[in-house]
């Protein structure tokens, strides 16, 4: 339409075009042309003429030619070009134009419509008024009826609740009775100035009342088992009861059912003592394995049961809730299982003590310990604010250490046994000496055996309280303890008993016969010899003691314990049979009226009964102590009686030769014999310490029957006869004791002692010829 | 042979020998002499059945550590127990086998009266050639009269002697037996013991207006009260294991009393409780014949054996008057240095047995064969005899420290 483009000029029209077309190069600014662009056709800088005169300097003729063909055809198809573009742009002026003019066409068919369109509008308009107007009045009705519907619909709810309740309670859901009550709770209490609403409300909470009543009847049902009690505990809740009367409640009821369990585990303990009293075996017992499992299956999972619900239902799901003490809840949780575990623990306890020692059973009896232990563990961890742990710990320590006690008794009882059958053995070895072939070295091998087995074997059967997989030996020095435990208060402990049991019998005044007596010192000597060192060694090596552990500290003293038990006894040995020889002796010179009597013609029976039983104490001794050595005699004293009887005279010739005849003469003589001789000779120590030897042992207690001859011959006055015939008799002592003595020197010169006092105690003293004792003595 | 347990600044002891066997030694009291005057005086009596008898009066002049001596013959026989009256130190009783081989009785008891010139000191005086004890009388009885008589101790108008198992008691003025009585213990409760045991010995105690005896029967002892009718025993001990050989009252602490016998054993007893001993020594290794307290102080007593031994022991915890706490710790020191030696050249062990303070003081060895008697001087409490069965007599003294330990 406009065609001021026209008129311009073609420069104009240049420029145009190329803004148009916007060319590939930037137009470059102003002032700094390059050079380069005043020789480029393309650039707008281009100088016809610079580049007319540069190309007919730089080029000859030929390439001019070339040049200015090139540049024709350029410019011809540049034209071409032009031509095309200007044609094209014609036509889509020519199309623009048609275009609006159509457009300006359908512009007024439009205003036509559109007017009347509105003029429609205003119809609209006004009759949708008149609708409106004659609606408005029905539609306030139908707002207040659907209003009232509402109302009616809650009151309806309202009114069938108290029936819907009871329904749902009948039905025992009460979780739904309590929902619908909650539901309707806000509005009862909103509109309770109603009467009748109030009504409701009442019998509403009469209904829940009586459900609250039933609840709490449920808590009180001591047959409520966990699960119950929680939802029940979850319902009263919901009825917005106080959590913490709740939860004592809840405790309360969980109580009665875990003191049942206690009271199961009562009635078990006290079957197992009436069972342990009543020796009859129908009756079936309950192990402690199964008692364990009774106490930990029933009271310990039944208490972490209660307390997994109890945190589930008062501390985690009330911990939101601000009203709510939650210290409050877990104190009252806290003392609950104190007490509980605490008479929990009293009942174990009780049950753990009456269990006897039984080297079969004590493997149970550690499972069992085992058991609790970790029962406890898991219930600790269950229940968080304590540990139990080492309560339970000390329970294992003490029932331990009451096992150890008990087996300490347990041996002490088989020794007492071992001791009573020891007696009985003895008995019968001295009542049928002939037939019985057990000797005393079997009695002391049997008792010595039975001990080191007893011990033996309770260590072996304590030692399973070591056992490397027990709960309770990790983290704590039980096993170290309970080592040192068994060493000092069971092994120790029971040697120091057989020691004190055997020093009983180092008095005169005991009940033991002499050979049991003898039997002991026997047993106390090996002790302390090879069985102390050798069971304390076991026990150690047994429990597999840690070699940075000390060694049994009092070794030495309870060896040197046993030594000297073992020293005193065979004293009191020595004692005892020189007493009963003494009396014998005693009772023979007593009874006898030596100041008159007929000369002698035998020995005397009383002295062959002494010889005898020397020999029977030497057999005695000799089974069980060795020979020992002899005081070393000159080599003329031949040790046999043949050599005596042959030559006619003791081996100590000279000496006794001098002796027997020069009595007689006077007796201030003798006196003098006797006490130059005393000075010489060693004091004599009748009761003295003996050496653990036959010999010793038996020269111990000739001694003492030869000292009490001769006290008991000065309290007698002798006639002629009477000095004879103690002269026959002490010549046969003479002759048969020497062998058992180990200096003969000794029974010499106390024999001699005994001879002189006599001769001093006779009214007449002659002595009888040395050739008719002899003959008196061998013709026996 | 030495001592053991004495320092060498002790006197050393005096040894007088007899010429025969001797078992009898009695102290002499001397009460009715002036109170500035006392002796230390023994009567000892010889044991011989070949030649005559004697009797010793012995006195001991601690100046000049001597005895000085008086004979006198006793015809009747060998002497086995010799006793002086507490009042008159001129009546003795003497209980001795007749000499004569055709015997009717194995033992009499005999009252004798001493010259009254004994009263004064014997140092100047000629006793060569002996007189013979005047007889005043003879206790007879039906059966055997027993080896030893007791006099009345406080008034000294009464003897006491014995048969086999019976008691009697005799006048001194009328010369008749006032009272007997059978120590029978079948009739008791008690153990049972043989029926052929006779009585060993007797005692008469000090206290209760001596009205307790004891008497030593096989291995008990039975107490009687005279002044009770019925045969009942005031107390009874089971005392020794063997034979029980002596016994001795406390003069000072009315139910303290002591046993020894034949188990080597000297027993210390508190009457009221007379089911255990109160103490229990063992200290000798053979018999032990004779036990006295020491009269003035009765924490000492004198045990004598026949392991030839005499000891001398101090018990505090059973004393009437417990000393000890003033004891200066360095001599008791030293005196249980010396003690250790003796126990343990003692042979028997007494571990246990006694209290820290219960102990032997000393071990006297001067005699080398049976020591069958010890008495305490009447007069001097630091001084006591010793009588072997060789005729030696041992007069000794306790220890000074002892001595001090119990005056400071």
């Amino acid at each position: 339409m406009s065609s001021s483009g026209s008129g311009k000029t073609s420069r104009e029209k240049k420029f145009l075009l190329k803004e148009y077309y916007k060319p590939e190069e930037m137009i470059p600014e102003n002032g700094s042309i390059d050079i380069g662009d005043l020789f480029n056709v393309n650039s707008p800088d281009f100088n016809a003429d610079l580049y007319l005169s540069k190309l007919l300097k730089e080029c000859n003729i030929s390439q001019l030619m070339d040049k200015e063909d090139v540049l024709r055809r350029q410019i011809q198809s540049l034209d071409n070009e032009m031509q095309t573009l200007v044609y094209e742009n014609y036509n889509k002026f020519i199309n623009a134009t048609q275009t609006i003019k159509k457009m300006s066409n359908h512009f007024d068919k439009m205003e036509e419509q559109l007017a009347e369109l509105s003029s429609n509008m205003e119809k609209i308009t006004v009759s949708s008024e008149e609708i409106s107007k004659n609606l408005a009045t029905r539609r306030q009705d139908l707002s207040k009826l659907s209003a009232t519907d509402g109302v009616l619909k809650k009151l309806q709810f309202l009114f069938d609740l108290p029936p819907k309740m009871k329904t749902y309670i009948e039905e025992k859901k009460f979780d739904e009775a309590i929902a619908a009550y909650n539901q309707a709770v806000g509005t009862l209490s909103r509109y309770s100035h109603f009467p009748s609403i109030e009504a409701i409300d009442h019998e509403c909470e009469q209904i829940l009342d009586k459900l609250r009543q039933e609840l709490y009847n449920q808590l009180q049902d001591s047959d409520i088992n966990t699960q119950q009690l929680a939802i029940t505990i979850n319902l009263l809740l919901g009825l917005k009861e106080s959590p913490l009367q709740l939860s004592s409640a809840f405790l309360e009821t969980s109580k009665k059912a875990l003191n049942v369990n206690l009271a199961e585990l009562e009635k078990e303990t006290n079957n197992f003592i009436q069972q342990q009293k009543s020796t009859s075996e129908d009756i079936q017992k309950m192990d402690i394995l199964e008692y364990m499992d009774v106490a930990s299956n029933g009271f310990a999972s039944n208490l972490s049961a209660i307390i997994t619900s109890y945190k589930e239902i008062f501390i985690q799901k009330l911990a939101l809730n601000d009203s709510v003490d939650e210290n409050h809840l877990i104190d009252n949780l806290k003392t609950f299982v104190n007490t509980l575990m605490e008479s929990f623990f009293s009942q174990i306890k009780t049950r753990l003590s009456i269990e006897p020692f039984n080297t079969l059973e004590i493997a149970f009896f550690v499972r069992s310990l085992d058991r609790l232990y970790r029962r406890l563990q898991a219930l600790s961890n269950i229940f968080g604010y304590q540990n139990f742990t080492s309560d339970a710990f000390n329970i294992i320590w003490d029932s331990s250490a009451a096992q150890c006690s008990k087996a300490l008794e347990l041996s002490k009882t088989k020794f007492h046994e071992e001791l009573v059958n020891a007696r009985h053995a003895i008995v019968s070895l001295t009542s049928h000496e002939a037939e019985d072939k057990t000797s005393l070295s079997d009695i002391v091998v049997s008792l010595e055996t039975s001990l080191s087995e007893s011990i033996k074997n309770t260590v072996k059967s304590l030692s399973v309280f070591s056992a490397p997989d027990l709960s309770f030996l990790i983290k704590t020095n039980f096993r170290d303890d309970f080592i040192l435990d068994v060493r000092e208060k069971v092994v120790a402990s029971m040697l120091k008993h057989v020691i004190s049991l055997s020093s009983e019998h180092q008095r005169a005044n005991s009940s033991g016969t002499p050979l049991l007596v003898l039997l002991l010192s026997r047993l106390n000597l090996d002790l302390d010899l090879t069985m102390i060192s050798y069971l304390i060694n076991f026990t150690e090596e047994q429990l597999y003691i840690s070699r940075d552990m000390k060694p049994y500290p009092h070794l030495t003293e309870l060896k040197q314990a046993a030594k000297d038990c073992a020293q005193n006894l065979i004293n009191n040995y020595v004692r005892l049979e020189g007493h009963s020889l003494s009396q014998m002796i005693k009772k023979s010179i007593e009874t006898r009226d030596w100041s008159s009597g007929v000369e002698p013609r035998s020995v005397r029976s009383v002295m062959k009964r002494v010889v005898e039983d020397v020999s029977l104490i030497d057999s005695q001794v000799a089974q069980l102590y060795e020979e020992g050595s002899r005081t070393e005699r000159s080599s003329d004293s031949s040790r046999s009686r043949n050599a005596m009887s042959g030559i006619g005279l003791p081996s100590s010739r000279s000496y006794s030769r001098s002796n027997w005849s020069s009595y007689g003469a006077s007796t201030i003589d003798n006196s003098l014999i006797s006490n130059i001789q005393k000075l010489f000779g060693e004091r004599i120590e009748i009761f003295s310490l003996v050496e653990f030897s036959k010999l010793s042992i038996v020269t111990g207690i000739i001694k003492i029957g030869l000292k009490t001859f001769l006290e008991s011959v000065r309290l007698c006055t002798f006639s002629t006869f009477g000095l004879q015939q103690v002269q026959v008799d002490l010549y046969y002592l003479q002759t048969h004791l020497w062998r058992f003595v180990t200096d003969e020197n000794l029974v010499h010169s106390m024999i001699d002692e005994v001879l002189r006092s006599t001769i001093n105690r006779c009214v007449e003293p002659v002595l009888m010829e040395m050739s008719i004792i002899e003959r008196l003595c061998d013709g026996q | 042979m030495d001592s053991i347990g004495r320092s060498s600044e002790e006197e050393s002891p005096l040894i007088y020998g007899l010429e025969h066997q001797a078992r009898a030694l009695c102290s002499q009291t001397i009460s009715t002499i002036g109170a500035d005057v006392t002796f230390v005086r023994f009567l000892v009596g010889t044991q011989s059945l070949q030649t005559s008898n004697q009797v010793h009066l012995l006195e001991y002049s601690e100046e000049t550590n001597n005895l000085s001596k008086a004979f006198f013959k006793h015809d009747g026989g060998e002497i086995w127990s010799i006793n002086c009256c507490p009042k008159n130190p001129r009546l003795i009783t003497t209980c001795y086998s007749p000499t004569s081989s055709s015997r009717t009785r194995d033992c009499l008891c005999s009252l004798y009266e001493l010259p009254s010139d004994i009263v004064d000191s014997l140092a100047d005086k000629d006793y060569s050639t002996p007189p013979s004890l005047n007889k005043l009388c003879d206790f007879k009885s039906n059966s055997n009269v027993g080896r030893t008589s007791i006099w009345q101790p406080e008034d000294g108008n009464q003897l006491m002697t014995f048969e086999d198992r019976k008691i009697i008691l005799w006048d001194i003025e009328t010369k008749q037996s006032t009272w007997s009585t059978a120590i029978d213990p079948t009739s008791s409760t008690t153990k049972a013991s043989n029926k052929l045991t006779k009585i060993t010995t007797i005692r008469w105690s000090p206290h209760s207006n001596c009205s307790i005896i004891a008497a030593a029967l096989g291995n008990n002892v039975y107490a009687r009260d005279i002044r009770c009718k019925s045969s009942s025993f005031a107390f009874y001990l089971n005392a020794h294991s063997q034979q029980v050989r002596d016994v001795d009252f406390n003069p000072n602490a009315q139910y303290y009393m002591a046993t020894c016998g034949d188990d080597c054993e000297y027993k210390f007893w508190d009457v009221r409780n007379p089911t255990t001993p109160a103490i229990t020594m063992l200290n000798h290794s053979h018999w032990v014949w004779s036990i006295r307290y020491n009269q003035f102080h009765d924490q000492l007593v004198l045990t004598c054996s026949s392991d030839s031994r005499v000891n001398l022991t101090r018990i505090n915890s059973l004393a009437s008057q417990p000393f000890g706490q003033l004891v200066d710790p360095d001599e008791s020191d030293l005196s249980e240095v010396g003690d250790q030696s003796v126990i343990s050249n003692n042979t028997t062990s007494n571990t246990g047995q006694n209290k820290l303070e219960d102990e032997l003081i000393c071990s006297f060895e001067e005699h080398e064969d049976s020591v069958y008697a010890a008495e305490w001087s009447a007069s001097d409490p630091w001084i006591f005899a010793s009588l072997s069965y060789d005729g030696r007599l041992v007069i000794n003294k306790v220890p000074k420290k002892e001595k001090f330990s119990l005056l400071f």
